[in-house]
């Protein structure tokens, strides 16, 4: 289905202190069925506000996200999100965590039980059961957050940064884990990331925000086959036009409008030296 | 917190704390002192009137107190105005905190006037009470709660604002109502604190329970203490201080050692 899920005119403002600040400008951009949509942006752009109104977790200033032609107002049993800080409950063993959302659903307890098993198979945690997460690696932590997501049968998937907090090694075996989860499951995946290589990597389209406040600066659609490789030739060339992209709003940003602003201080103080 | 850490397996399969004895070096310098006691005595160095061999003791308290009804009933009196407080102050902090810890709002009205009212001594209060209440159990009571009060109120409201907000936003996706959130986040994540505060409370309990006892001539162990001593049986002083020490091992042993070893299973 076309336009499955939607952002219409999405915009987030804070209240601080001193007025108002407009995190999130406006946001448009449609998801379709089944489809693998990476968010890129620079830092503090408000990606992740943006994901956290894609799943009801926020309420948008204006604007509505819709979904499957209904509007989004708060948390809905169709969409499960993987969080960035792996967000496991310390408490609960392996097992427990991975129930924890069928729990909340009133599923049996039998049928929790077997559904968080064959999923903890699934995600390669078989025998890891009864640990609690501080036992595990970062790594696994996540495997479990995906489990997690992935035992109450979401029809989309939302992923905040997943794999930022992994060391690069494991983020590229989990990364290729994830795409062949999704390929599996057909079900809607929205990951927001700050990696581009990793959006390009898993993303059927690649949404790029602008600096804060945001707005969709553009979509670009990833024709490349699956599995992706890092050095292939198009691979690279889309990876050089959308860093090209986000470097102009890295410019633009209020960090390197400081930076500059000293530059320019010294070259000026240089010039009064050389006189 | 304790950084040993214990492997999963392990874990597992030592699902009850075992009953440790103190490690053996206390445990020699414990009897030694113990030993030390008992000649100083036995040699005539030291009255007896006015300090009992720990054999005396001993023997008192197994011929003549574990058989003596009036001393159980002082040691249950005692036991249930302890426990009677620290569970009312629970049923009353438990909420309020996790209420202030929740609510900005809410804390900004409460947590101030807690906090002044926690750093007065509470037996300056207690002569106020007595007047009011009458002495009897039920000011005992209301003292030893208004005391455990605040160490449980402070534990259980910095616990609930340690909650991670990624942890809250789980249970929001997963579409938890407020019983759930409460039941599935709040409890759990509070409960090592809940733990910490209780352990204070009990010790601050205990020695208000004891002064009340004396203060207000409550049949209880403190009172005990109190006529004994000024009858000059110093026997029975001894032995009631030896069953206090006892009753708070025990407490600690087989209620907090075990409470704190569940949650050191998981925590960090």
């Amino acid at each position: 289905m076309r336009d499955y899920l939607v952002a219409d005119h999405l915009c987030k403002a804070f209240y601080i202190p001193d007025g108002q600040k407009v995190a999130v400008k406006d946001v448009c951009f449609s998801i379709d069925e089944g489809e693998f949509a990476a968010i890129v942006g620079p830092s503090g752009c408000g990606k992740s506000t943006v994901l956290r109104m894609l799943a009801g977790l926020e309420k948008p200033s204006s604007g509505k996200v819709m979904l499957n032609g209904e509007e989004v107002t708060h948390p809905s049993s169709s969409l499960s999100m993987v969080f960035q800080s792996f967000a496991l409950f310390p408490w609960r063993t392996v097992l427990q965590n991975v129930e924890y959302g069928l729990e909340l659903r009133k599923v049996p307890r039998m049928e929790r039980r077997e559904r968080a098993l064959q999923l903890l198979e699934y995600v390669g945690l078989k025998g890891y059961e009864s640990y609690y997460p501080r036992d595990l690696s970062g790594g696994m932590k996540q495997r479990v957050g995906l489990a997690r997501a992935l035992a109450v049968d979401p029809e989309v998937v939302l992923l905040d940064e997943p794999f930022s907090a992994i060391d690069e090694f494991t983020a590229g075996i989990l990364r290729f884990e994830l795409h062949q989860i999704w390929r599996k499951m057909g079900t809607t995946f929205v990951i927001v990331t700050h990696n581009l290589s990793e959006a390009i990597e898993l993303g059927d389209k690649v949404i790029v925000l602008s600096q804060a406040p945001s707005e969709v600066k553009h979509v670009k659609h990833i024709p490349l086959k699956r599995p992706r490789r890092h050095d292939d030739e198009e691979f690279v060339a889309i990876h050089k036009s959308l860093f090209e992209l986000l470097k102009e709003e890295l410019n633009a940003s209020a960090l390197r409008r400081e930076l500059s602003s000293m530059d320019e201080l010294r070259r000026l103080t240089d010039i009064e030296q050389v006189r | 917190m304790a950084k040993e850490r214990i492997r999963p397996e392990a874990v597992i399969k030592s699902k009850k704390a075992p009953f440790k004895l103190p490690n053996s070096d206390g445990l020699a310098l414990f009897i030694i002192l113990v030993l030390g006691w008992e000649c100083a005595i036995q040699l005539g160095l030291m009255p007896g009137s006015i300090l009992p061999a720990p054999s005396s003791i001993i023997s008192d308290i197994l011929l003549n107190k574990l058989t003596d009804a009036s001393f159980w009933i002082r040691v249950v009196l005692s036991f249930v105005t302890l426990n009677g407080g620290i569970l009312f102050a629970l049923l009353l902090a438990t909420p309020l905190a996790m209420v202030a810890g929740l609510s900005k709002r809410a804390d900004s009205c409460m947590t101030p006037m807690v906090t002044i009212m926690g750093s007065l001594p509470d037996i300056a209060i207690l002569p106020i009470l007595v007047r009011w209440v009458g002495p009897g159990m039920a000011v005992a009571v209301l003292i030893s709660s208004l005391c455990a009060f605040f160490p449980i109120f402070f534990a259980v409201r910095e616990g609930v604002r340690e909650i991670p907000v990624e942890l809250v936003r789980v249970t929001e996706v997963f579409g938890s109502n407020r019983r759930d959130l409460l039941r599935s986040l709040v409890l759990p994540a509070t409960f090592p604190k809940m733990v910490t505060g209780l352990r204070v409370a009990y010790d601050f309990v205990w020695e208000i329970v004891l002064a009340i006892e004396i203060f207000s001539g409550l049949a209880g162990l403190g009172h005990l203490i109190d006529i004994s001593s000024k009858a000059c049986d110093m026997v029975t002083a001894f032995s009631s201080v030896f069953v206090i020490a006892l009753m708070s091992v025990l407490i600690d042993r087989l209620v907090f050692s075990r409470l704190e070893a569940s949650v050191r299973r998981w925590l960090d």
